[in-house]
């Protein structure tokens, strides 16, 4: 096994093993089946069975039945409003309708103590509608129900939304962009530490009497790739999980019928894995620099507001796609990948800022690998002391030891 | 062909020349001893032949050229600053480091499970190394070191926070070491064992050779410079003798230069004094070192 390997295998074992892993890798996870389990139970709760009556003459209701049966709902037909009015009194109707005496009129009032949910009144008008249709083509019928069908088109792209909200699908990329800053945070923690503890412990200059500068930062890199796959891999195995089981099995809808656009996902991913590059080339580069683990996370910190900064500026950046703030976002590094997957939210990203975006990133990371490296030499066994970042510049000469 | 040579390297960290000119070279199958007080460059010339910083000036050559990922295989290197992860078990910790330098899993495992018995560490061997005492990390340390039974071992300060028993172990296994023919260099401030074990030493100071070739012969350099001798009654006035000192009988006359031990022994002599007791003191290395040191004290 290459040296690289050991000490990719080392670093993604090691923290593998450690309890706050395994807390970080089910926490995400937990939470979303959480927050939808907590969103499920409380449509349960809100959801009661309803039992609606309606007085109202022939023409009105020929066929009690027509309606699609709602079992949540029950209707009961009354002859006068006496006897509607006696059932609601004593609890055993939740409202009534009152017909009009001609079908033509198209009036009804709806008499209650406490107004009955939208989906019974649906269930009402639906038996309504059908009735008055009788006869018709069942195609024709089922159209009529279904109502009008609004299409959302964004004013800036030919982004549409048939539903006339975004669904899920259109969120997907935001999320991944999420999915991917998490793992940025978490390797920036990874690496940052595995780098500052070998200085704090003084393994590092026993490792680089073993180990080449370069085989020891890729396997540090890789270690940590594999770690940030492994947590990608849980989330998005639990992701569709729930996916299924709430579409499925608890027919939650806003979890059903997704199709994602998988160009805008790839997008994240042609962004995200250059600047995961750049970042992890610069964590390294800082933690050579800094000289206590603490520090290290006290960076993490500042580097989660960088990369969730353009979160904060959804709104700006949805009301101009392609103003200037928007293209800056999705140019600089830190925001690219965030900035880019909210803005597909309401335009399709063109390629050639995707491509951009990824260049600059890309470039970023080569110089920053570059620098990280001539960190690493230069602090590698500087005990207890700060390396500056002027000595990186070429041509300046490290302070003593 | 040499295990090391060291030629004329130097090695300046800002304003500090850190190394000025210091050059040695180390036979193949002999302990060498790299001495010098504190900040006199040791550590950092350790560091030049590994290749942890590369020299401004002079050259480096290394079981026969430059360093290369190859020869990191053949080499044993124990920093002064001990480095091994704190916060994993000891095993786990010395198996990770010993296939870092080439070996296969299971051959690291048997050979690192026959150093754990020699050095009474196998009942420790899945505590955290932090949880071990300084000795203990100490020994840890140096199985790491030899695991991986390198041609060459660069050991600085071995005998560091070991008692008496675990040092005897340790020179036990130097000794050991270079009957099988392993170069061993050897940086330490502890004289007396550099007297008991090394061939070779070169002595640097302030950046620059002051003391260099076979331990017995530097000793015989400075030899010469004192004598010890016991007489009955009180000692003649002797011309050549800076100063006497002693205790339980026993003078000790340092002789001022030019003089010799004969001269002062033919004065005994001719004084009719009664003497019991004459020789010619070899010099400690402690003593070798506090001269040769105070010889030089603006070596750059």
């Amino acid at each position: 096994m290459s040296k690289t390997w050991l000490i990719a295998q080392h670093h993604f074992l090691e923290e593998a093993r450690k309890r706050t892993f395994l807390l970080v890798l089910l926490a995400l996870p937990l939470f979303i089946a959480f927050a939808a389990g907590l969103g499920y139970l409380f449509s349960l709760l809100q959801e009661d069975h309803t039992t609606l009556g309606y007085v109202g003459p022939a023409g009105w209701v020929t066929d009690p039945q027509a309606s699609p049966s709602n079992p949540d709902v029950t209707l009961v037909r009354f002859d006068t409003t006496a006897d509607a009015q006696q059932a609601l009194e004593e609890g055993e109707v939740d409202a009534y309708y009152v017909l009009s005496a001609s079908a033509d009129a198209r009036q009804a009032q709806l008499i209650y103590y406490e107004a009955p949910p939208y989906s019974a009144a649906r269930t009402m008008t639906d038996l309504v509608r059908r009735n008055r249709m009788a006869g018709q083509p069942a195609a024709l019928v089922e159209r009529a129900i279904a109502g009008a069908h609004v299409t959302v088109h964004t004013g800036e792209s030919d982004r549409a939304y048939p539903g006339g909200d975004p669904t899920l699908s259109h969120f997907l990329p935001l999320i991944a962009a999420g999915m991917f800053t998490f793992l940025v945070i978490t390797t920036f923690g990874y690496l940052g530490e595995a780098v500052v503890i070998e200085k704090e412990s003084r393994t590092m200059e026993v490792l680089v009497t073993s180990v080449s500068a370069g085989q020891m930062m890729a396997g540090k890199v890789l270690g940590g790739l594999g770690i940030a796959l492994l947590q990608i891999v849980v989330w998005v195995a639990c992701l569709v999980l729930i996916v299924v089981l709430g579409g499925s099995l608890l027919e939650i809808e806003w979890l059903q019928n997704l199709d994602p656009s998988w160009r805008d996902i790839a997008m994240v991913f042609a962004v995200g894995l250059p600047v995961y590059l750049f970042l992890a080339a610069l964590t390294t580069a800082l933690a050579a620099t800094l000289v206590e683990s603490q520090e290290i996370q006290q960076m993490g910190g500042l580097a989660f507001l960088l990369l969730f900064f353009p979160l904060y500026l959804l709104v700006p950046l949805i009301q101009a796609p392609n103003g200037p703030l928007a293209l800056g976002l999705s140019f600089f590094p830190f925001t690219s990948v965030a900035s880019i997957a909210g803005r597909s939210l309401v335009i399709e990203v063109p390629t050639w800022q995707i491509a951009v975006a990824a260049a600059i990133a890309l470039a970023c990371g080569i110089v920053t690998v570059w620098l990280a490296g001539r960190a690493f030499r230069l602090s590698m066994l500087r005990y207890g002391q700060r390396l500056r970042w002027r000595e990186l510049l070429p041509g300046r000469r490290a302070e003593p030891s | 062909m040499h295990a090391v040579e060291v030629h004329q390297v130097a090695k300046r960290f800002g304003a500090t020349q850190a190394v000025a000119d210091v050059s040695f070279a180390v036979e193949r199958g002999e302990i060498f001893g790299l001495l010098g007080p504190n900040g006199a460059g040791k550590t950092t010339t350790i560091r030049l032949m590994l290749d942890i910083f590369r020299p401004d000036r002079g050259t480096v050559s290394i079981l026969g050229g430059p360093m290369t990922e190859e020869k990191k295989e053949r080499i044993g290197y124990m920093p002064e600053e001990r480095g091994l992860y704190q916060n994993i078990p000891l095993e786990r910790c010395l198996l990770y480091l010993g296939t870092l330098k080439g070996l296969p899993r299971a051959e690291t495992r048997q050979r690192l499970a026959g150093l754990l018995e020699r050095f009474d560490l196998a009942a420790h061997r899945g505590k955290k190394v932090k949880e071990l005492s300084k000795g203990m990390q100490q020994k840890a340390q140096i199985i790491s070191t030899i695991l991986h039974q390198p041609e060459l071992l660069i050991i600085d300060e071995p005998f560091a926070s070991l008692d008496p028993i675990n040092a005897r172990a340790v020179k036990d296994l130097m000794r050991q070491l270079r009957a099988q023919g392993t170069t061993i260099l050897m940086s330490t401030h502890q004289m007396h064992q550099v007297e008991e074990l090394c061939d070779r030493i070169v002595l640097i100071d302030h950046g620059r050779n002051v003391l260099y070739g076979p331990l017995d012969q530097i000793q015989r350099q400075y030899t010469g410079r004192k004598v010890r001798v016991r007489l009955r009654g009180d000692p003649p006035p002797l011309a050549g003798v800076q100063q006497t000192a002693g205790g339980n009988g026993m003078l000790e006359l340092n002789l001022a230069e030019g003089t010799e031990p004969q001269q002062v022994l033919q004065q005994l002599v001719r004084h009719q004094a009664i003497v019991e007791h004459f020789e010619i003191a070899v010099p400690t290395l402690d003593e070798i070192f506090i001269r040769a040191v105070g010889e030089h004290p603006d070596a750059v």
